[in-house]
């Protein structure tokens, strides 16, 4: 036995390393795809049943984009979850009762256009869904500012109109800390996935806890939200960070891989420019709601981003000191720069001769 | 952690897999026949000194070394030399020659020039000692000992750093070492701090071996060299072995980029390196044999004691053979080991470890600019770029990147979701900017 295994078996010759981290990039899209249902669910219970055929409309569409754009490219379909996420995406970001032809259609743009026309997976600029959300603001500003209030039953289709928190002509009956709880549980009107910072951040939590995305993006948005809103006079930084979808974009649109810088600072100067974009629109902007630009405009920013921010390298010497003994040692340094000589030409001795 | 860089977790926590640490090391018995490279370690190959016919004995010089970064290399079996034929490096895949030595069975020994008093040996001739042992850096970059002991005159060394990381998943040789040799290489490092004259010195263990921590602390306090030499702790996270990592993680220091650990006045060698150096300045002996694990897909892992030279196919027959699925042969750890082509390959120098797995290598995907492989890089550097380099032909960008500062360790490849082999394109791109550089 141990000999014809030895003598006959052909051996596969690979680069190191020859073991692997069981994280691939499947895995990664199925835990953000789990992650999302929650918001879903969130928007199927405020907004009824219609929500998820919205979502289902959408993600149908991104993966038969995918596939004919794959096509059309000669290149090899895989399925790897990333159309899910971005059709999943695309549609939690779409007012409750938009209609379906403007769902494909935007689904479509997301993949073709965004996605695909860049290269694929990895190569697109920006943020397929947030750019597919600001063509159909652009192209169809009617339905996309169409928003109703909570639905009383999850099989309802009936719409109240009504406005958002953050939208002009918005006003609320009750005390500042009712208004905190309904935006915390979603009781607001608003896009299909981004009413509940609740149910977001728990799928946040869940992309936190597997590792797939770090702390740094969500933090430092969110907090930069929230201290220019706190410094502006007039402005409420707990209702800013609430409502609207910040949460939503910091937890699963800033954090997109592609589109956001690789280094810890290049990311910390994302996020911040980010939370600084969004109060701008907010606040001083025409629009009640900035966070889908903000994120838009900041991904515009990261190929410059990540070419200047990179990390310093081990044992890396600023050009202007040359100094060969650039870093501190623990403790010790002069004992020993006193005595170079003597030692030094007693090993020049015995290293020649 | 630090907000913009978490430097400390960079590095990433392969599964251990440290199967044979409770297994004592095992004399495998002698080769039929041996197959000694000439260029077993860093530098210039060996020159072989004996011809076709010629009777060697166990320890008896059959080459000579080919420059001052060359160390000699003496036959590990009695025997006769059969030819010399060319053969494949199984470490840097370059063609070489090598001795083939059909042994006699009798394991008869040249004669051994063992020093009376040891202790009152020269600094010359311990290096000279050293140096005709064939002595080379046995944790797996064989770099000859005798060079790293005699730094040029404006460097001086300060402190020695010992590594006895072992941070490559399933070797255990090391730990086996420490445990069952640590007297030996204790004194191994006396006389590497009396040939350096400095009287500072750490070994680093990982956390994972505590039964070596306490064994070296045992020995340490015990000998008179307790006031100068202390067992350092270390987190066990891959690559900490890596004399770079190490130095940094000890003494809190980096080396400038392109140097080496005499830049910032410390040495750093492997703990089976000071058993050698023990053996060849305490009993006179040559660098002939050396320990290495057998794990895997084998029946038995075992950390065994091999003459060099030894077909591999040898060696895991003595450790049951392999299980039935088994097709790759790594010589070495996992994260940097080199895959063997054949089974018949001979264990050099170098070999630390024999590994045993089914190929498992994926279909490479997209790049996703995840960034996994920036924060796992211990050297801090933007891996994911020299892919997309290489892949653009862009070779000239590379050295924006400080691509030479990359230590192939694999954290990157390790982590990285698209399964990229990250290192091979990094190799790729280090060939090409060699083959550029002007001569």
């Amino acid at each position: 036995m141990a000999e014809e295994t030895v003598d006959q078996k052909r051996l596969v010759v690979s680069t190191s390393p020859h073991i692997h981290d069981k994280k691939n990039t499947k895995k990664v899209m199925y835990v953000v795809c789990l992650a999302l249902l929650l918001p879903i669910i969130g928007g199927v219970y405020f907004f009824g049943i219609y929500t998820l055929l919205v979502v289902l409309v959408s993600v149908i569409t991104a993966i038969t984009t995918e596939f004919l754009a794959k096509r059309l490219r000669k290149r090899e379909f895989i399925m790897d979850g990333s159309a899910i996420v971005t059709g999943m995406l695309f549609a939690l970001v779409l007012p409750p009762r938009i209609p379906l032809w403007a769902v494909i259609i935007g689904a479509a743009f997301c993949i073709a256009i965004v996605k695909e026309a860049f290269g694929g997976l990895g190569h697109n600029i920006f943020n397929p869904a947030l750019a597919g959300r600001a063509f159909i603001t652009v192209s169809f500003a009617g339905l996309m500012t169409s928003w109703i209030a909570p639905v009383k039953s999850v099989i309802s289709l009936d719409s109240i109109t009504s406005a958002t928190p953050l939208g002009e002509g918005f006003s609320y009956a009750g005390s500042t800390s009712d208004l905190y709880i309904d935006l915390l549980f979603g009781n607001v009107g608003g896009c299909i996935g981004e009413t509940s910072a609740l149910f977001i951040l728990i799928g946040g939590l869940l992309l936190l806890a597997t590792g797939v995305i770090k702390w740094r993006i969500p933090v430092v948005y969110i907090g930069t939200v929230f201290l220019l809103a706190w410094l502006i006079p007039g402005q409420d930084p707990v209702f800013h960070i609430l409502a609207g979808g910040l949460f939503l974009g910091a937890f699963f649109m800033a954090t997109d891989y592609v589109t956001c810088p690789m280094t810890a600072k290049g990311q910390f100067i994302f996020a911040f420019g980010a939370g600084v974009l969004v109060i701008l629109i907010r606040v001083y902007g025409s629009m009640p709601e900035g966070v889908a630009f903000s994120i838009l405009l900041m991904n515009a920013f990261t190929p410059l981003i990540d070419r200047h921010v990179k990390p310093k390298p081990y044992g890396y010497i600023p050009p202007e000191k040359k100094s060969r003994f650039p870093l501190k040692k623990k403790a010790k340094t002069t004992d020993v720069a006193d005595k170079p000589d003597q030692d030094s030409s007693t090993d020049k001795k015995e290293g020649k001769k | 952690m630090s907000l913009f860089n978490n430097e400390k977790s960079h590095g990433i926590h392969p599964p251990g897999n440290k199967i044979t640490s409770n297994k004592k090391i095992e004399r495998v018995p002698l080769p039929k026949q041996v197959i000694l490279p000439l260029s077993q370690h860093i530098g210039a190959p060996s020159k072989a000194i004996v011809k076709k016919g010629d009777e060697v004995k166990v320890g008896q010089k059959i080459a000579e070394a080919g420059g001052f970064v060359s160390v000699p290399i003496h036959s590990t079996v009695s025997g006769k030399v059969t030819k010399v034929i060319e053969m494949v490096s199984s470490v840097t895949s370059n063609v070489g020659n090598a001795i083939v030595i059909e042994a006699d069975g009798k394991d008869d020994w040249v004669k051994i020039d063992k020093p009376s008093k040891p202790n009152k040996l020269s600094k010359k001739e311990i290096l000279n000692r050293v140096k005709e042992a064939g002595i080379v850096g046995l944790g797996g970059a064989t770099f000859p000992t005798h060079v790293k002991l005699q730094p040029p005159p404006d460097k001086k060394i300060d402190t020695i750093i010992i590594n006895g990381c072992e941070c490559e998943p399933f070797i255990t040789s090391d730990h086996r070492l420490m445990l069952e040799h640590g007297e030996e290489i204790l004194k191994g490092l006396e006389i590497m701090m009396k040939v350096l004259g400095c009287n500072e010195a750490y070994i680093g263990i990982e956390s994972n071996k505590p039964d070596a921590i306490e064994n070296m602390e045992k020995i340490v306090s015990e000998s008179n060299i307790s006031g100068e030499v202390i067992v350092e702790l270390l987190p066990a996270q891959y690559p900490m072995g890596a004399e770079k990592t190490l130095l940094k993680r000890i003494l809190g220091m980096e080396v400038p980029i392109g140097g080496l650990p005499m830049d910032v006045g410390v040495v750093v060698q492997n703990v089976g390196t000071l058993k050698a150096i023990y053996d060849a300045i305490y009993d006179g002996i040559p660098l002939v044999e050396r320990v290495l694990t057998v794990s895997g897909a084998v029946k038995e892992p075992k950390n065994i004691i091999s003459r060099f030279g030894t077909p591999a196919s040898e060696i895991i027959d003595y450790c049951g053979g392999t299980n039935s699925n088994a097709n790759v042969m790594i010589f070495g750890g996992p994260m940097m080991g080199i895959a063997q082509i054949s089974f018949d390959t001979p264990t050099t120098k170098g070999t630390n470890s024999i590994l045993i797995q089914k190929n498992n290598t994926e279909v490479e995907g997209n790049c996703i600019r995840c960034g996994t492989c920036v924060e796992n890089c211990p050297m801090n550097l933007m891996p994911l770029m020299y892919v997309a380099y290489v892949k653009k032909n862009m070779y000239d960008e590379l050295k924006d990147y400080w691509i030479d500062n990359c230590v192939e360790c694999g954290s990157c490849a390790y982590g990285c979701p698209a399964n990229i082999p990250l290192v091979q394109y990094i190799k790729v791109g280090k060939a090409e900017l060699q083959k550029r550089r002007p001569k």
